[in-house]
């Protein structure tokens, strides 16, 4: 008898602590972050926040208000800031899933590493977010703005960065321990894609803008903001975005006009593959940059007889031109204006060559600024689309 | 005899593995990349070849009495004082290794996971639990950790194979960059991080019924689970590479934070806290079970779980009071446990092991005179 009650005050014991659940949210008791804003004040941070209205989003009924709301506050640190919104946010800020965080202008000119840190050591944030820096406007305003297709923006600049970065090859995707990675390394600097606000700017955070069929207001990403260490120093223009994604192998498909007779022919890039090599010649480092890509016929505005492989060989001449002018234009871009080593090499030589690396680490930027390198483009047109000929030569009068 | 309990070779091999595992897979490839930078699984490789010398040792020393423990050996070899002494000397190395792993598990577990939760109580849940299983003692404990075995190993291959699409090759080069010196430290660090820590398994030899299989499963259990963990380190660095590897205080949970497979499946790193929660709690299981059985042989007393609770507290304030915080934990981790490891699972066993080959030689050698007298 004496056995069966100790048998059951242990069990009474385990259920108290079997209960679990310490320190349980529930789902209505937070306020889940797609993304965030940072900008700079005068003695601190404006943080603003992005947060899903999740009534609105997974409810059967909508009852008319925003998918999104934003708040903001203002603090010393980033840490600070977000428990500040407290103040304004009826529920706990829980970060787990945020997709999406930018970065102000003046602030990334001034340094993100201060704030990188904050990102990097709260145990509620992962490294799958996306870091973008905001042009022309704080990093408050994007994202104040209602996005048209997809109900949250955050979503929208998530997908839009990645497709983007699949099908233009203009922008790139940087993630959290990226971006750290380059800022600590000496031989790479890092690159963000920017993102702006277009058209009428005083409509974004209202709910109408969304009920046009053409939206206001909208978000736009574009061009790589290039940084040295973890300082904004100026913007690379399309095209040599466009050579930096060549040069660092980022290419999946992207689209490439080359001019023929009176017209241009679009080429679809399929496939890229690029590799960088560094040797030191005559005791002066030197990169030499190879380039495989193939491509398809993507759209045919002049006069051209397809059917030639003669004039498929010029096309694939002018192609390789094409892409090789890119590169060359984004490397003595970057070595003229901003010496900062965006594209990696000075890493190319670290892992080729590990003792000279440490002659140049000291002053790479140097180097680099001085650096020679040669391209060399192998491009291949493999398919010209499901119709040969073009019909534009019969339409000539 | 105060353990009854016999267990296979097969379980042993079990447990060995799981307890090289152990604890070894949260901090072992921040600890190693902190030195070794991108070599670090040259580093950690070494460290598993030296570590089979050890092994050799504890091997050695087990067979020269098959059917004792280290505890028991100690007097047989050393007398009453002396080999007492010694025993405490040893059992006090472990008293500390649970109340660390407790520790651990504490400071895991509140900066990661649960984040608002006392300390005291998650230590003291953890440790209710391996209490539990030390007082239905050695037989269940391994039968246990082989139940759980194709679960870890599953979550393990899981947990690798989602990775591979992350892995970047540049990460690990330039290969030997900073020379050997850097790996040799960093393999230094990680003998005491797990594999000296293995001297416990003297305690818990004996009871293996297959004595000829013991040699290979300790071997092997060893060799496993040092592979594995090289695996890991490996996986750090190709996936995050060296800086981010050291700068994180528990890399493996964050490259279970980076696995991502379309979308679909992701915010999976639970799963690897899963592995590491199973295989320190038969790591703390073993260490917690060795300390009170050798205590009571020390002490002469019929029966070990008289010492448990009385342990457990013990275990718990060390725990608590041990550390004021997180850096003098690290700090303790870097510089001293090594030397600490090296002195009492390494030199002691190597002391006790030489006079108690030498005894046995005069033991034989005054046998064979009286016998020609």
């Amino acid at each position: 008898m004496k056995k069966k009650w100790k048998i059951l005050m242990f069990y009474i014991v385990v259920l108290c602590l079997l209960t679990g659940c310490w320190s349980r949210k529930e789902l209505n008791e937070i306020a889940i972050v797609t993304a965030l804003g940072i900008d700079k004040s005068e003695d601190g941070y404006i943080i603003s926040v992005q947060i899903i209205n999740p009534g609105e989003i997974a409810g059967k009924t909508s009852t008319g208000r925003t998918e999104v709301v934003r708040f903001t506050a203002n603090a010393g640190t980033v840490f600070e800031a977000l428990r500040e919104l407290t103040t304004d946010v009826p529920r706990k800020l829980y970060l787990a899933h945020l997709r999406e965080v930018v970065i102000g202008e003046p602030l990334a000119k001034e340094g993100i590493g201060k704030v990188l840190d904050f990102l990097s050591r709260d145990h509620e944030l992962r490294t799958d977010f996306y870091l973008t820096v905001a042009k022309g406007s704080p990093a408050s305003e994007i994202l104040n703005v209602q996005t048209a297709l997809e109900k949250i923006p955050a979503n929208k600049l998530f997908s839009a960065l990645e497709n983007s970065e699949k099908n233009w090859a203009r922008t790139k995707t940087v993630k959290l321990d990226e971006l750290i990675d380059s800022i600590v390394s000496n031989g790479k600097e890092p690159v963000i894609t920017g993102i702006y606000v277009y058209g009428d700017h005083e409509a974004g955070g209202d709910f109408t803008n969304v009920q046009n069929v053409s939206p206001n207001i909208g978000l736009r990403i574009n061009q790589l903001a290039v940084f040295k260490k973890d300082k904004l120093i100026g913007w690379l223009n399309e095209d040599a975005s466009k050579g930096f994604n060549y040069i660092t192998d980022n290419i999946k498909s992207t689209v490439v006009n080359v001019p023929c007779q009176n017209g241009k022919v679009s080429i679809e890039t399929v496939r890229s593959k690029t590799s960088v090599e560094g040797k030191i010649e005559n005791g002066k480092p030197k990169i030499h940059i190879t380039i495989n890509s193939e491509g398809n016929i993507g759209e045919v505005q002049c006069e051209i007889d397809l059917s030639n492989q003669e004039s498929l060989h010029k096309l694939e001449e002018e192609y390789q031109n094409n892409i090789k002018d890119k590169v060359e234009e984004a490397i003595l871009n970057v070595q003229e204006e901003y010496h900062s080593d965006i594209f990696g090499f000075g890493e190319v030589f670290h892992r080729s060559d590990p003792k000279a690396w440490k002659r140049y680490e000291q002053n790479w930027d140097e180097e680099f600024s001085n650096l020679e390198f040669t391209v060399q483009v192998e491009g291949k047109i493999r398919r010209l689309g499901t119709i040969t000929e073009s019909f534009q030569n019969e339409t000539r009068e | 005899m105060l353990e009854k309990g016999k267990i296979s070779a097969f379980d042993f091999q079990v447990i060995v593995l799981v307890f090289t595992i152990g604890s070894s897979i949260l901090v072992g490839p921040g600890l190693l990349a902190r030195f070794a930078k991108q070599d670090a699984w040259m580093a950690s490789s070494l460290a598993l070849m030296i570590s089979v010398s050890f092994v050799f040792l504890y091997i050695r020393l087990a067979s020269l009495y098959p059917s004792l423990t280290f505890v028991e050996c100690n007097e047989k070899i050393l007398g009453k004082w002396i080999g007492n002494m010694v025993s405490i000397l040893f059992l006090s190395y472990f008293y500390y290794l649970s109340s660390g792993l407790v520790r651990e598990i504490g400071d895991f577990l509140t900066t990661q996971v649960l984040v608002e939760t006392p300390i005291q109580m998650i230590m003291i849940m953890f440790l209710l639990i391996s209490l539990f299983g030390v007082r239905l003692g050695l037989e269940v404990i391994c039968r246990t950790a082989v139940i759980f075995f194709p679960w870890i190993v599953g979550f393990l291959l899981m947990w690798f194979l989602f990775l591979i699409p992350e892995i970047k090759l540049v990460h690990i080069q330039p290969i030997f960059e900073g020379g050997i010196v850097p790996i040799i430290q960093g393999s230094y660090h990680s003998l005491g991080l797990p594999f000296l820590e293995l001297a416990i398994f003297l305690m818990i030899s004996p009871y293996v019924t297959e004595k000829e299989s013991v040699k290979k499963a300790f071997y092997r259990g060893t060799f496993i689970g040092g592979i594995i963990l090289s695996f890991l380190v490996t996986i750090s660095i190709l996936v995050m590479g060296a800086e981010f590897t050291a700068r994180n205080t528990y890399p493996s949970y964050i490259l279970g934070k980076k696995i991502s497979i379309g979308e679909f499946v992701q915010r999976i790193e639970i799963i690897v806290a899963i592995i590491w929660l199973f295989t320190i709690y038969f790591k703390l299981t073993i260490c917690y079970y060795g300390l009170a059985l050798g205590l009571a042989q020390v002490f002469k007393l019929n029966n070990y779980k008289i010492l448990l609770f009385p342990l457990a507290f013990l275990i718990i304030s060390l725990a608590l009071f041990s550390h004021p915080d997180i850096v003098h934990f690290h700090e303790f981790l870097d510089h001293t446990w090594t030397p600490l490891s090296l002195t009492i699972c390494f030199f002691l066993p190597l002391f006790v092991y030489v006079i108690g080959v030498i005894r046995k030689k005069r033991a034989i050698e005054n046998q064979s005179n009286t016998e020609n007298i």
